[in-house]
């Protein structure tokens, strides 16, 4: 499974489809306050994308990907 | 060897869809409207039809329903449209399509409806 | 080029034709339903063809065309030219890019931007309402002109960009580079399509720095629609305008692409001050994200699919819900059994393509059960009942194992394509491209008119072995004549003249067949004109109506083909000098719109074509006079020739027909290249007018160039062939009657003064001319160019049909013959060019 959802976590790998993103949102609707770790993620769907930039939950990990992480910087990141 | 018939006035997308269908080892009949595919029809029985909505003279919806009428075998008929417009899948079904596909179809996706609606096992 | 691409191009053509000629029609009958019924499955159809290719440039115009006439059709907006405009505009553009995927069998990345335009141009026609749906970008709320390249009103938001950023690429446009700002906003339903913006961005050519944006507020987390595209793309690029043209092709209405001007980096203080706190660049280069997803999704998945299971399941749940809702429906049409007959029949062989015989006799016994009571309701019991079981039961066989259906259902709901889960690569290679050949066969001309396409080299090729066997036939009487002189055998003589009588009936059957293959019909070269006239008329700021007759009249191709030009140029003239405009018609009492006809007709062996427009005529004073000035007539022609014939100096070399110099007509160039050009086919061309009426043009052409009746000359010995399209009559004029004006030669003939001239001394040939016995001079009259002179010749022979063949090698050179013909006794005769000689 590309998003291994843990009891308060939920680790991305590799690549994260659009079938993905019904899955991570109503998870993340359930467990508000919960931790996301993208560190061996290298690419998301839009759809994720913009799942992760509504709920904002907690980046426990960075991706690796320097490119990707840059995006992901600019676009988690609550606006300083 | 079963027979197909492609109803279409688009001489390209009659070549394309025969194309697909020869190659999978069936006997192809084209048509270019309404009318003659019903001629057609009545003349020969076709295994499958494949058949296209806006054309002159007959369009898919009055040839199917004509040939519905008919006191004949039933034989199975794709409709392909190019239209995503809501209301043409439910016309299709009304007027005695089997199921309907947006065009284009691609070629592994005609086959498997064909082969299905054949009723050939997989091979 | 595959066949079907063959296929594809000429039906897009005759299509494109076809919509053209239609919305000529509509002019005249703007509310003709049938019409635009017919217009609009054209468009529909080329847009279909269209997307069987990867041209999105083009199904992009057509989709916008086809929405437009969609609207016509449905009474929401009323047919106008400006309409007629920019359809034709588009299909002028579709014919451009057909000739683009002619020569390289895709289209340029450089016209996307085009099409773009071109669609906006159309949907700009359509209420407000109805530009939100389909292709277009204005999910955002922009109009469609937005997105165009224009310079922008505003400045792209580049207080986005972290300073350090900003310096960097402040410093790459003083070294020259050339940077790009893109604003990407992807359609809110693109995920249906299969595709990932942010991964497009992210794979943008070039890029330096990007970042996601909503395109509105977010929403609540529990109001968040999964599946509709909220996010817009703000991206910094290295790359050249071409690359990213590449990258979006599939999108360019989404995308607005600005070059950065490099002021705009350099901002002041407090702009960059209200940026967001500094981002890191993206680095470059640093990952191949490309590897990371099986194909760009940017990529219309018009290929073939190599995922036959997946396709397999696909397909299986679409037809099982597509026969529950066939069941489902409740009207009670008088083919309700025939469509119910049909669900039965494929129920029937999906239960058979599962290999489940008991399945499949149950279905049998429901059907038979539901035939008689006339009630679909057990069938639909037993599809609820045994639906899991029949996609189970397909799953099963040994084939490839088909996925979970449920797990369909987790992907987009609303699917509208079956595209979500082609990703993975099944074992087998079904249906490629490659393996599959599309291409026509010979049933094909069953369906069609039964006619074939020919090469015409190959018709020339036969016409030129007919032409020979004309000849080589003509050597029999001869063969005769020595059979009996020669050798003394009468009968044999006999006999051969027989047998020539036969193969010469067959020789001219032969040549008249090969005629008719030849012939064309004149609506070859008149269909372009209502485009022509519709098109030139509308820039004059002129009303004209074109009335085409006789569309249906046949020529030889060669002829058809020359007439082109002369008839286009003859068409300009009337609209740019001969129609008045509107207003000035009004003034002299005559209808706003002035009528342009254009009628073929046969006559005997020629074909006559007529101009004529209801203008202002032609002022014979006025040409009179330019003549003179300009040379063209000496003073006693001036008060000799009468109105008619002072109208037909409009043909003469250097007399243009309105000193205004216009874009239409050509720089100053007058009527005489339409003569030449008409003389070039052995046509001629006369001019009637009536001041303040109109003007007529009577072009008379050869019916076919093939075979030219030649009348046989003698002089000094030798034989030529003279066109009887040239000869006026043969006399016989007593040597005393000449005259001698001015150093030439005169005869009186018929109360007319007739130039006369020596055929050696045209040719170069020192000898006299030759009297006979009563010391007559024979004389050819002939005609050139409208004047009438006499050849003096020695004697005057048959004449005769015969096939020229153009010089060829250096006797091409030779102006003085327009061709050769080869003789039955094997001899050359030498055809001369009237006009070039005299």
């Amino acid at each position: 499974m590309p998003i291994e959802f843990k009891r308060s976590s939920a680790v991305f790998r590799d690549v994260i489809s659009v079938e993905e993103a019904e899955g991570l949102l109503e998870w993340l609707q359930r467990k508000p306050g919960a931790k996301v770790d993208l560190a061996s993620c290298s690419h998301l769907h839009t759809a994720n994308l913009q799942v992760l930039m509504t709920a904002r939950p907690t980046i426990s990990g960075w991706p690796e990907n320097a490119q990707l992480r840059a995006w992901l910087e600019t676009a988690l990141n609550p606006g300083a | 060897m079963k027979h197909v018939l492609v109803v279409d006035d688009a001489a390209t997308v009659r070549m394309y869809h025969r194309g697909i269908l020869e190659f999978a080892g069936y006997m192809v009949e084209e048509a270019l409207n309404g009318i003659e595919a019903l001629e057609k029809a009545l003349e020969t029985p076709f295994d499958l039809l494949l058949v296209d909505i806006n054309m002159p003279r007959l369009d898919g919806f009055g040839f199917l329903k004509e040939l519905r009428r008919q006191p004949i075998p039933q034989p199975p008929a794709i409709m392909v449209s190019t239209e995503a417009a809501a209301g043409d899948e439910k016309s299709a079904y009304r007027a005695g399509a089997s199921c309907y596909l947006l065009k284009p179809v691609r070629p592994a996706q005609l086959l498997a409806h064909a082969r299905l609606m054949l009723g050939e096992e997989n091979k | 080029m595959t066949p079907l691409l063959e296929q594809f191009l000429s039906e897009s053509r005759e299509f494109s034709q076809g919509i053209g000629e239609k919305l000529m029609q509509m002019e005249d009958a703007p509310s003709d339903q049938g019409l635009i019924n017919e217009l609009f499955r054209l468009v529909h159809t080329l847009k279909g063809n269209s997307g069987l290719f990867t041209f999105p440039e083009m199904t992009r115009v057509l989709h916008a065309g086809e929405d437009l006439l969609g609207l016509v059709r449905n009474g929401q907006i009323a047919y106008s030219r400006e309409l007629a405009d920019r359809l034709l505009d588009a299909m002028d553009f579709v014919m451009v890019l057909c000739g683009d995927i002619e020569t390289t069998e895709r289209i340029d990345a450089s016209r996307a931007q085009d099409s773009g335009r071109m669609a906006e141009s159309l949907r700009a026609l359509m209420p407000e309402a109805q530009t939100v749906q389909s292709d277009s970008a204005t999910n955002s709320g922009k109009s469609p002109k937005a997105t165009q390249d224009a310079h922008p009103a505003e400045l792209p938001p580049l207080v986005e960009v972290p300073e350090a950023m900003r310096n960097e690429a402040l410093r790459q446009c003083h070294q020259g580079e050339t940077l790009h700002w893109i604003c990407y906003t992807p359609a809110p339903d693109c995920f249906f399509q299969g595709d990932d913006p942010f991964f497009s961005a992210r794979q943008t050519p070039g890029l330096l720095w990007g970042s996601a944006k909503p395109t509105e507020p977010l929403p609540p987390l529990a109001e968040l629609d999964t599946y509709r595209c909220l996010l817009k793309f703000h991206l910094l690029t290295g790359a050249s305008r071409e690359e990213l043209d590449e990258h979006y092709r599939y999108v360019p209405d989404q995308v607005r692409i600005v070059r950065v001007d490099p002021r705009w980096l350099s901002l002041s203080e407090d702009s960059s001050a209200e940026s967001t706190q500094p981002v890191p660049a993206i680095p470059q280069g640093a990952d191949g994200v490309a590897n990371l997803l099986p194909a760009a999704p940017l990529q219309k998945t018009a290929e073939p699919s190599n995922s036959t299971a997946d396709d397999k399941a696909a397909a299986l749940e679409s037809i099982l819900s597509a026969q529950q809702q066939i069941l489902m429906l409740d009207d009670r049409p008088d083919w309700g059994v025939g469509r119910l007959k049909a669900v039965g029949s494929v129920l029937l062989n999906l239960a058979k393509a599962a290999g489940d015989q008991e399945a499949a006799s149950e279905i049998e016994a429901v059907l038979a059960e539901c035939l008689v009571t006339g009630q679909s309701s057990l069938l639909v019991l037993w599809l609820e009942a045994s639906r899991d079981h029949l996609i189970a039961s397909h799953a099963a066989p040994p084939g490839p194992p088909a996925p979970n259906p449920s797990n369909a259902a987790a992907s987009p709901s609303k699917e509208p394509k079956e595209s979500a889960s082609e990703t993975d690569a099944g074992p087998a290679k079904p249906a490629t491209d490659e393996a599959i050949k599309f291409g026509r066969r010979a049933e094909d001309n069953a369906t069609g008119p039964r006619s074939l396409k020919v090469d015409q080299a190959k018709i020339d090729r036969l016409m030129n072995l007919i032409g020979e066997l004309v000849v080589s036939k003509n050597a029999l009487p001869y063969l005769a004549q020595r059979a009996e002189a020669h050798y003394g055998v009468r009968e044999l003589s006999r006999e051969i003249k027989g047998e020539y009588s036969v193969i010469n009936r067959i020789a001219d059957e032969m040549q008249d067949a090969i005629m008719q293959v030849r012939m064309m019909a004149v609506s070859f070269v008149f269909q372009r004109f209502p485009r022509l006239v519709r098109d030139i008329s509308r820039k004059l700021g002129k009303e004209v109506q074109l009335v085409l007759e006789g569309e249906q009249t046949e020529a030889d191709k060669n002829i058809i083909e020359s007439l082109a030009d002369p008839l286009i140029h003859i068409v300009r003239n009337s609209l740019d000098h001969g129609l008045e405009t509107p207003e000035v018609r009004r003034a002299c009492g005559k209808p706003e719109i002035g009528t342009i006809t254009i009628r073929a007709a046969q006559e005997a062996d020629r074909v006559v074509i007529e101009i004529t427009d209801d203008g202002k005529g032609i002022d014979p004073a006025i040409i009179k006079r330019k003549a003179y000035e300009k040379g063209l007539i000496d003073e006693a022609a001036l008060e000799r020739i009468d109105n008619r014939e002072a109208v037909n100096l409009i043909f003469a070399a250097g007399l243009s027909t309105s000193e205004v110099v216009s874009d239409l007509s050509g720089r100053g160039v007058g009527m005489d290249v339409v003569r030449t050009a008409v003389q070039k086919i052995n046509g001629t061309v006369v001019i009637e007018s009536v001041l303040g009426k109109g003007t007529t043009i009577r072009i008379s052409l050869p019916l076919s160039m093939a075979v030219t009746q030649v009348m046989i000359v003698e002089s000094d010995g030798q034989l030529f062939g003279v066109p009887m399209d040239n000869v006026v009559e043969t006399v016989r004029v007593p040597r005393s009657d000449l005259r001698a004006i001015k150093q030439s030669l005169t005869a009186v003939l018929r109360g007319r003064i007739v130039p006369l001239k020596a055929l050696n001394t045209l040719l170069g040939i020192s000898a006299g001319p030759r009297a006979n016995s009563d010391d007559e001079l024979a004389v050819l009259l002939v005609q050139a160019g409208g004047e009438v002179l006499g050849l003096l010749v020695d004697g005057f022979k048959e004449t005769i049909g015969l096939i020229q063949k153009p010089l060829g090698g250096f006797l091409s050179g030779l102006s003085a013959y327009s061709g050769s013909a080869l003789m039955g006794d094997g001899s050359v005769l030498m055809i001369l060019n009237i006009r070039e000689i005299v």
